[in-house]
């Protein structure tokens, strides 16, 4: 159920149209989930937008215009509550907000916030104490301002350095002072697509440390590919040690950048069988999740599309070999009246099998709410699909799904409330953000928490969040792990996740296996269920040989 | 808050179909749904009458005294057709169900209510309505297709194979239920027989390039990796088409201007120029003075060739948006190709004002002011557009020209150095980059570009330069059919006396532009310091053909080879390349029309050729004496010739040397 407004989350995001119809004011809403002080609990940041001014992407950029906003998350024994601590965080982000992304630059603990935006994006180090809250912007110095439209970002560690990296996906040249107007197919304005503008190249920044950053993008030739990139996410496809890309295009094929030991990326897409979809056409591609979904032990993928066009699931069958298996996933069908953007994968009934949220929302208008005079008549409801294994899934009816009907973007999922399942933050474009708990399921079985830290430098007992490690819980009487999930902050759409990994468990002292970013696999056995717990690499012990299947 | 743009509200117009028809006879226990009428208010002109006219249409049979079932059976269809074609789903579905229940015989109905299912994703009813086709018109192999693809999409392979064959018996060249049956075998796992059933749908239709994506898969399954690459590479996405004539006549209603537009840019997609031109000139009648259809039509003619009047249409285009930037920078593009620099600055310049951020515009701009020597200007510019993305490769490749034409060696390097550093992803810059430094260190630079005239194909490269030839070498390894750097290669390796190889490149470089005087001249060089005279003969004779058929009127381009072809006729030591008698003709022309130095020492060269050393002397002492009243010193091989010629020997030497 949405609680935003009883939580005090207030946000309400302003596309700021004016009639023209910008390609751009219908694609933003943006949110992280990300615990910025270190407590334990998430709080919340959301994009903003405002009205776009003459020539300019930034806009109106005067100190009373809307700006984004950071909730800090007041979670005690008296339940879950969100203060909005904006002001005092020093976060004076006033572009105009498009994604988000969230990674620790520079390995103090604490996660830093790149904000992606029509217009220079922002990189805020977060420089927060045991006493407060507070975010420096550091774009200038950081080299990371691309002045794009940027729509999804990951950060990840390129070249194995410890320092975490930035991928940065880019949309399309758009500026108000280039706006096109579209119409449909009667001739009535209605908002573009991609096609209508020239795609921009992809960037890639690489972290010298010290908080500086050094474009790498035409050293990797990453811009080679000017495709209009709406998602990206980072995970080792391929199984090398080596952190790849995978890019989400709308309505040109999808990329897979495999990482060629730091030194530039090979696109395999086309080959692998994840570049087009299984009839052999692109689709418009805006959420992308990488998740293990039918349960062998290998990472998979699934995207969001357009209305008229199928959500879609490939499954990694290994060997550098993908297939869309759509069809028989139960996943095509009922998403091929809506368009999604915002997606998590989550286990919310904790049955071991994970599930799979879409926000949806139209990107031309919906006749019967033009009809009505909906100045925004883009609304469409959200869909969640419950998973039943082996990669194949259901609907879980309307009435069981919070009832958002709005036009949906941004789709953050993390524990707000610690209780072990993942809540749901949906950011709306030019409506309110909603703050969806959920109730968890009477039944469910126990789970088990796990956050994955790096050994921290200089005395420091934890290090930075272990981006791009997975996590899985060992059998007994086996030698591998099951129900493997990835630790991450990146995929969906304009949103950041929690990263932290919930795992259903079956006996009192579960052990867990994690193996890292470059493949090198540890086991621990964590204190009993029902709680979080942090896991540092070089602290658990060596597991035997494993037999699954490379991720 | 303001988004579309919101009038009032229409009332929801409902037919009143249902209770009049349910009220005539014969139709008493029919009841035909309402049709909800969508609001049109905004459409464009030429839809809106249309829709009008239909829904009016019906109104009247429905308000008729008698009832006019044929009539009326016709009016919804074509309505129901109508808001198929707009979207307008729910309306669509009721008034195409109206016209199946009033007359279930005809297969169209059903056939578009299959069309609105699949739109809609409702496959079950899809193929139900399909069936209701194909129980009135069992032949009808695009409902096959449709009911075969539907079946797939609902997993039910076997049924879907059922259809294909069946449509297969009826068609045995069917290249869409191949191709279905090839996805079916794919999907059974039978990835050889699936390899076969797609290479026979792409056997009947080449251009449906997505199948070359299943032969791809299929062979990657099977381990093939190379061979599936090049398959997957070969997917353009242009789907297996089938011959649908109902789908095409819903299609052929549309007369807006986004339908019209939608054709013209598939048809620019697939390069089909003369169906784009049709059909943006359809959505210039559906819509007039649109400036976005008179940009489109300017982009197809430029494709076409016809810059003409695509600067006519991108001059209209402004006409009616003077704010539209586009035609703004199509337009300078032209006027630039034709060396109206002045206008290119000023629509350039509007470009940029328009849209301050186009770095692109910005770099044509900048590319302009070079020409027209505002070299500052030009150099400030580019470094504006660098300090916002300084690995804008098209900005360094402009600043190292500029820096370059204002006779400032160093920054023009460090600036194409910057394109080799910054911009490894782009062929194009970087083998330009690499020609621009291959030209610096051959110049010795003083902007005047690689040297120019065919004497100078014997002098030695610039002091204390760089080689160019790795240059040249890194620009044609980029881009293959770069004609400037391998002529500019072919002059430097002449220097070296690698006549061969020199005259291979002037070859490569005419092969991209035959009309090029100067390359056929240095080619025939090439092969005369190579002592391949004949072949030198018969480049010159092409050369000159090139040049008539590319309509080079007798100018200094035509006047350059014949003073070639005449001292090789008069001069060359192989005697069977030799012709005195043609040499002179040539010679006495040239100088008629044009008595230069030049032309005067090759007339003497000729009158020695034919043993009339006597004029062949005061010929060359004239030459002689003109050198002096100029104030020059004349060369050795003028003085050389001079000396010949008194001892009635024609000249033999090579005529170019310095």
């Amino acid at each position: 159920m949405d609680r935003a407004a009883d939580l005090g989350v207030d946000f309400v995001h302003v596309n700021g149209m004016t009639g023209e119809l910008y390609f751009a004011e219908h694609m933003g809403g943006a949110a992280a989930l990300l615990d910025i002080d270190n407590d334990g609990d998430l709080d919340l940041y959301l994009g903003q937008g405002h009205p776009l001014a003459q020539t300019t992407n930034t806009g109106d950029l005067s100190k009373a215009g809307p700006r984004d906003r950071l909730y800090r998350n007041d979670l005690d024994a008296d339940g879950l509550r969100f203060t909005d601590i904006t002001a005092a965080s020093g976060l004076d982000a006033r572009g105009y907000a498009m994604g988000v992304t969230v990674g620790d630059i520079d390995n103090d603990g604490d996660p830093d916030l790149y904000i992606l935006n029509l217009g220079p994006n922002e990189l805020w180090r977060n420089d927060s104490t045991p006493d407060a809250i507070r975010f420096t912007n550091i774009t200038a110095d950081s080299n990371t301002a691309d002045p794009r439209w940027s729509a999804a970002a990951s950060f990840f560690d390129l070249d194995a350095d410890g320092l975490l990296d930035l991928f940065v996906g880019n949309y399309v040249e758009f500026r108000v002072s280039i706006h096109q107007q579209c119409a449909s197919a009667e001739g009535v304005l209605d908002y573009c697509g991609p096609m209508a503008y020239r795609s921009e190249p992809n960037r890639v920044f690489r972290n010298r440390g010290g908080g500086v950053f050094e474009d790498w993008t035409a050293r990797l030739a990453v811009g080679d590919l000017e495709r209009p990139t709406l998602g990206t996410v980072a995970a080792d496809f391929d199984g090398d040690g080596w952190t790849d890309i995978y890019v989400a295009n709308d309505l040109e094929p999808n990329a897979l950048l495999l990482n060629q030991a730091g030194t530039g990326f090979v696109d395999d897409a086309a080959l692998a069988g994840a570049a087009v979809d299984a009839s052999g056409q692109p689709q418009a591609s805006m959420g992308v999740l990488a998740e293990d979904f039918n349960g062998d032990g290998m990472v998979d993928l699934f995207m969001t599309h357009l209305h008229r066009e199928t959500n879609t699931l490939y499954l990694n069958q290994g060997h550098g070999l993908w297939d869309d298996n759509t069809r028989a996933s139960g996943l095509g069908r009922p998403s091929y009246a809506f368009t999604g953007f915002g997606t998590a994968a989550l286990d919310y009934d904790l049955d071991g099998e994970l599930d799979i949220y879409v926000a949806n929302g139209a990107v031309k208008r919906i006749e019967e709410q033009f009809r009505t005079g909906e100045p925004l008549p883009l609304r469409q409801r959200n869909q969640l699909f419950r998973g039943l294994g082996r990669g194949r899934f259901e609907e879980v009816p309307a009435f069981e799904v919070p009832a958002v009907s709005e036009v949906s973007r941004g789709l953050a999922a993390g524990d707000l409330d610690n209780d072990g399942d993942r809540d749901v933050v949906v950011a709306n474009n030019n409506g309110p953000a909603r703050v969806l708990i959920n109730q968890g399921k009477p039944g469910a079985s126990r789970w088990i928490g796990i956050d994955l830290r790096l050994p921290g430098l200089e005395g420091n007992p934890t290090g930075r969040r272990a981006l791009g490690a997975r996590v899985g819980v060992l059998e007994e009487g086996s030698s591998d792990g099951r129900g493997w999930r990835r630790f991450h902050t990146d995929g969906s759409y304009a949103a950041a996740n929690d990263p932290r990994v919930v795992l259903p468990v079956s006996v009192e002292r579960p052990t867990v296996i994690v193996s890292w970013s470059d493949g090198e696999r540890e086991s621990f056995q964590p204190v009993g269920p029902g709680r979080y717990v942090t896991l540092v690499r070089g602290t658990g012990r060596t597991p035997a040989p494993h037999t699954s299947p490379a991720p | 808050m303001n988004g579309f743009s919101a009038p009032g509200l229409l009332p929801r117009w409902t037919l009143a179909a249902a209770l009049s028809v349910a009220a005539a006879p014969g139709f008493a226990q029919q009841v035909l749904e309402p049709v909800e009428q969508p609001r049109m208010d905004h459409y464009e002109e030429p839809v809106q009458a249309q829709l009008t006219t239909a829904q009016a249409a019906l109104e009247d049979l429905l308000e008729a005294s008698e009832q006019d079932v044929t009539g009326l059976t016709r009016a919804f269809g074509h309505l129901g057709q109508l808001y198929l074609l707009h979207d307008f789903m729910a309306p669509a579905a009721a008034a195409l169900r109206n016209a199946e229940t009033l007359d279930p015989e005809d297969p169209r109905w059903p056939y578009f209510l299959a069309i609105y299912h699949i739109f809609e994703g409702h496959l079950e009813e899809a193929v139900a309505a399909l069936d209701r086709v194909l129980d009135l018109t069992p032949g009808d192999l695009a409902a096959r297709v449709r009911r075969g693809d539907t079946l797939f999409d609902l997993n039910r392979i076997d049924d879907a194979e059922a259809e294909y064959r069946r449509i297969l018996s009826l068609n045995p060249n069917h290249s869409a239920a191949h191709f279905g049956l090839g996805r079916v075998e794919f999907q059974r796992g039978g990835l050889q027989s699936a390899i076969e059933r797609f290479r026979t749908a792409l056997r009947g239709q080449p251009e449906g390039s997505v199948v070359h994506h299943h032969v791809g898969l299929a062979l990657r399954r099977l381990g093939r990796r190379e061979e599936a690459a090049d398959e997957l590479n070969r997917n353009e996405h242009v789907r297996v088409a089938f011959p649908d004539p109902l789908f095409a006549s819903l299609q052929r209603l549309n007369v807006s201007r986004e339908a019209y537009f939608k054709r013209g840019t598939q048809a620019m997609r697939s390069g089909d120029l003369q169906e784009a031109l049709l059909a943006f000139q359809g959505a210039d009648e559906a819509l007039p003075n649109d400036s976005i259809t008179l940009f489109n039509l300017g982009m197809v003619l430029i494709e076409l060739g016809d810059k003409a009047r695509a600067e006519e249409r991108m001059r209209s285009a402004i006409e009616f948006d003077q704010d539209y930037r586009e035609p703004h920078f199509n337009l300078a593009l032209i006027l630039a190709e034709r060396n109206d620099l002045r206008g290119a600055e000023h629509h350039f310049r509007r470009a940029t004002e328009i849209d301050p951020e186009d770095l692109e515009a910005r770099v044509r701009l900048a590319e302009v002011l070079s020409r027209l020597d505002s070299l500052n200007e030009a150099i400030e510019l580019l470094e504006e557009v660098l300090a916002i993305d300084q690995a804008l490769p098209m900005a360094q490749l402009a600043l190292g020209a500029a820096h370059q034409a204002a006779g400032d060696r160093d920054a023009a390097r460090t600036a194409l150095l910057n394109v080799l550093e910054a911009a490894p992803g782009a062929p194009r810059e970087r083998a330009e980059a690499h020609y621009r430094l291959a030209v610096l260190a051959d110049s010795g630079l003083s902007g005047s570009g690689p040297t120019e005239t065919t004497e100078a194909i014997g002098s030695p490269s610039g002091p204390g330069e760089t080689d160019p030839e790795a240059h040249l070498q890194q620009a044609i390894a980029l881009d293959h059919d770069f004609a400037e750097a391998h002529a500019l290669l072919g002059r430097v390796l002449a220097r070296r006396e690698q006549y061969g190889e020199a005259a291979s490149h002037f070859g490569r470089a005419l092969a991209r532009d035959p009309a090029n005087a100067r390359w056929h001249g240095d080619r025939a060089m090439a092969l005369v310091l190579g002592k391949r005279y004949q072949a030198a003969r018969g480049a010159l004779v092409s050369g000159r053909g090139a040049l008539a058929s590319a309509g080079a009127t007798p100018t200094e381009a035509l006047d350059h080879l014949d003073t070639l072809l005449a001292r090789l006729l008069a001069a060359s030591p192989m005697p069977g390349t030799r012709n005195g008698v043609e040499a002179l003709a040539i010679a006495q022309r040239l100088m008629a029309e044009r008595p230069t130095i030049q032309h005067a020492e090759t007339l003497a060269m000729a009158l020695a050729e034919i043993g009339d050393f006597e004029r062949a002397v005061s010929m060359q002492r004239q030459v002689l004496a003109e050198v002096a009243r100029r104030g020059d010193k004349p060369t050795t091989g003028q003085e050389q010739r001079l000396r010949a010629y008194l001892n009635n020997e024609p000249a033999r030497e090579p005529w170019f040397s310095p």
